[in-house]
């Protein structure tokens, strides 16, 4: 209906005629931080909302907790995004069957107690299962929802969203209640060192439960310190230049906005090594999928003129 | 008109429905304690100055900004309607209904929607409809309208829920809350997984992205989102943000101030139908951008703020006079201090005639909305409008009354005028004050005037 459109936007602009138009505020107001402690507020929150929230030094000592927990359940809906040492070792079932469904997240929140999850992924193994796993990497446990939500912006999923408890409803009778429609159970395991296990193919996922070790061939960091200054292009021929690569970043710069993002390390290199071993990356779509959610049509166009995918 | 229909229903449900009282007063005491602790958590003035600040902003511009959401959605895959009212809205999901060859729809809790009348059309259509936030589907079962904006079950006890799911699921007559959820859940589960579209309404719109945003505390909005092959959300033309980054107070202020949580336990952040390279979400995204009033108050120099309102309901949780008879006794879709303003506006400026007075002016609502809307303000404004229109008599009456207070002869006089004939100051019958005396008792004036007592006892000392 154009002449809907037409109609409502004409009123719009009539009624603001004549009015000044409001600038928008400075930045808003945040809660007061230190650095170190994004893991323990984010730990404290969640379980203030009724998470079960656990930590572990690594995915060894996270791998032989699973071994155990997930004895409890019959079957699993598993995404593929979740590396195959942390899939728990049970048959796997449909979302709408399994009593457990296990997410790998994208980001965890401190402020608000938060995991954020891809649609990517799949949404149903999110919400039908009676219990839900989230495993999140320690390095991805971010202090504000802003720095969560700037994904938005940056090539996202259909669909992001924010878990932060189990299913809950107070309508009868002011009584809570919990597993309404989503999970009753919201287990949230935060591990160090998990963005450094590969994650499975798709394909893999529902046979392979070992280990997948692609051959290791580590990308040259003195190769990428080559490329600062340079400008570059993304698959859609977006203008960008290499601002400055660190340690263990680099820093991208968007000629059209303006705008920065940081590629890190060890999502390039794990990116590096999947095509190493013959994973095809042929775009930012699989990037993101197999490597990191993290600009990857910046971060594609790097390894592209590395000649590394 | 004069319509009359707040006091009577108000009378009524104080009369009739001692227990509507009781459940109401509890869960909006109970709402609004958890805001005052979640507001005290934070800096919140900081925050309710500057989401006020963006919101205003927004509504500054929003013919820019409904205009960008509109291509970013586009460019994902989404389609974009433009309803200008409640017809073109039903006429839009007709449509998409006949075109996707829909049987069975899903909803999640969507004020909006109520105000469309939507279950209605598409019910006509022979469409099954399914409510399934808790609340919504108790009163749906119940055959009733919503009471509460974030509550919309608040006016129904346990016991009358479990009568009620004993009659229609078959549940036994005493049932725990756990057993009428998990019956509601087999219900709704089954609709999740069979139904062809899910309607949902929206929380926010983010422009630069085009993301549809939706919270939640149950998962049934997650799932009317995710499970049916397509998903249309209604959206009111105010619930644009500029940017994504925006979200970060938004998110967190509306569950402060609704809940008192940190923050919705569900957030969904739309940004398209499936992708290609996804398992599953839905093959199509309808966004219908709906005015249905919208313009008019947007237009109204004294009304405008009204549409920041971002549906918390703390202002309901707040007023002593919501906290006595409920919502249903607003007979209208908004209810509490938001929906005195709003429902004149929206719908037609002669329901403040009645609205406008159920209200104390206590101004309670304005010292907890989140983006500071004056609402007292706001209802004393459309008072003043409706006096405007009152009989000659009564207009007349209260010019004298005006007169009288502004002049201290006359006040002097009137005082002394008062004392001899208060016996009839509590008499129904006379003029104008027959509405003052019904509510009332006969005044009692002291033998001296304060005026006369200071005089006597001071300055003639």
């Amino acid at each position: 209906m154009p002449d809907a459109k037409r109609r409502i936007l004409d009123r719009v602009r009539r009624a603001l005629a004549g009015r000044w138009p409001v600038e928008a505020p400075a930045d808003p107001w945040r809660p007061a931080v230190e650095a170190a402690d994004a893991v323990e507020r984010f730990l404290a929150h969640a379980e203030a909302g009724g998470v079960e929230a656990r930590r572990f030094e690594s995915p060894d000592a996270a791998r032989a907790w699973l071994e155990s927990w997930a004895a409890a359940f019959k079957s699993a809906a598993t995404s593929p995004r979740v590396p195959a040492p942390l899939a728990p070792p049970l048959p796997a079932a449909p979302p709408e069957e399994a009593e457990l469904g296990v997410s790998r997240a994208l980001a965890a929140v401190a402020d608000t107690g938060s995991v954020l999850l891809s649609s990517a992924e799949g949404r149903r193994l999110q919400l039908l299962p009676p219990v839900h796993l989230v495993w999140v990497d320690e390095a991805e446990v971010v202090q504000h929802l802003g720095e969560a939500l700037g994904r938005l912006a940056d090539d996202p999923p259909s669909a992001l969203a924010l878990h932060s408890g189990p299913s809950k409803s107070a309508d009868i009778g002011q009584i809570m209640v919990q597993g309404v429609h989503g999970p009753g159970r919201l287990v949230v395991a935060v591990v160090r060192g998990l963005a450094e296990l590969e994650a499975r193919p798709a394909e893999e996922a529902k046979t392979d439960r070992g280990p997948s070790s692609p051959t290791p061939d580590a990308l040259d960091w003195e190769a990428v310190r080559a490329l600062a200054g340079r400008a570059l292009a993304t698959k859609r021929g977006d203008a960008f230049t290499v601002e400055k690569v660190t340690e263990n970043t680099a820093v991208v710069r968007v000629g059209s906005s303006g705008k920065a993002y940081t590629l890190r390390r060890r999502c390039l290199e794990k990116a590096a090594r999947l095509a190493a071993a013959g994973t095809p990356i042929p775009g930012p779509v699989a990037y993101r999928k197999l490597a990191c959610n993290e600009a990857p049509a910046y971060a594609w166009a790097v390894l592209r003129a590395l000649g590394r995918v | 008109m004069a319509v009359k229909g707040y006091k009577a229903a108000a009378r009524r449900a104080l009369e009739r429905q001692p227990e509507v009282r009781e459940a109401v007063t509890r869960a909006t005491l109970h709402f609004d304690q958890n805001r005052e602790r979640a507001y005290g958590e934070v800096e919140v003035e900081a925050w309710r100055d500057w989401a006020a600040a963006t919101k205003r902003h927004t509504l500054s511009r929003l013919d820019g900004y409904l205009l960008e959401a509109e291509r970013q959605l586009t460019a994902r895959g989404a389609e974009v309607h433009w309803a200008e009212n409640a017809e073109d809205a039903q006429r839009i999901l007709q449509e998409l209904v006949e075109r996707y060859g829909v049987k069975r729809v899903v909803k999640g809790k969507s004020m909006l929607s109520e105000e469309l009348g939507v279950n209605g059309r598409l019910e006509r259509l022979g469409v099954e409809v399914f409510e399934t936030d808790l609340g919504e589907y108790i009163i749906q079962l119940a055959g009733e309208p919503p009471s509460h904006i974030v509550g919309p079950a608040i006016h129904k006890g346990l016991e009358e829920i479990r009568a009620l799911f004993h009659e229609k699921l078959g549940t036994p007559p005493d049932a725990s809350p756990e057993e009428l959820a998990a019956a509601a859940r087999r219900v709704l589960r089954e609709a999740f997984l069979t139904a062809e579209m899910g309607v949902s309404g929206a929380n926010f719109v983010v422009a630069e992205t085009g993301t549809v945003v939706l919270v939640e505390n149950e998962g049934n909005i997650r799932l009317t989102t995710s499970a049916p092959r397509v998903h249309v959300a209604l959206v009111g033309i105010e619930k644009l943000l500029p940017r994504a980054a925006d979200l970060e107070v938004f998110l967190q202020l509306l569950a402060r101030a609704a809940t008192g949580q940190k923050v919705g336990t569900f957030v969904s952040l739309i940004n398209g139908p499936r992708r290609p390279d996804e398992p599953d979400g839905p093959e199509h995204l309808h966004v219908v951008f709906v005015d249905n009033g919208r313009t008019s108050v947007l237009a109204d120099r004294e009304m405008h703020e009204a549409l920041s309102c971002i549906r918390c309901g703390a202002c309901l949780n707040a007023c002593p006079v919501y906290r006595q008879t409920g919502g249903h006794a607003y007979g209208q879709v908004y209810s509490g201090p938001i929906g005195i303003v709003l429902t004149p506006g929206l719908k037609d400026p002669a329901l403040a005639e009645d609205l406008g007075y159920a209200c104390s002016l206590c101004t309670a609502c304005a010292d907890v909305c989140p983006v500071r809307i004056p609402l007292p303000k706001q209802i004393l404004a459309w008072r003043v409008r409706s006096a405007k229109r009152a009989p000659a008599a009564e207009r007349l009456a209260f010019e004298g009354y005006a007169e009288v207070m502004t002049r201290p002869r006359f006040y002097r006089l009137s005082s002394k005028l008062l004392r001899l004939t208060a016996p009839l100051t509590g008499a129904p019958w006379l003029p104008v004050l027959g509405a003052w005396a019904a509510g009332h008792g006969a005044l009692e004036p002291s033998p001296k005037s304060f005026r006369e007592i200071w005089e006597e006892e001071f300055e003639g000392a």
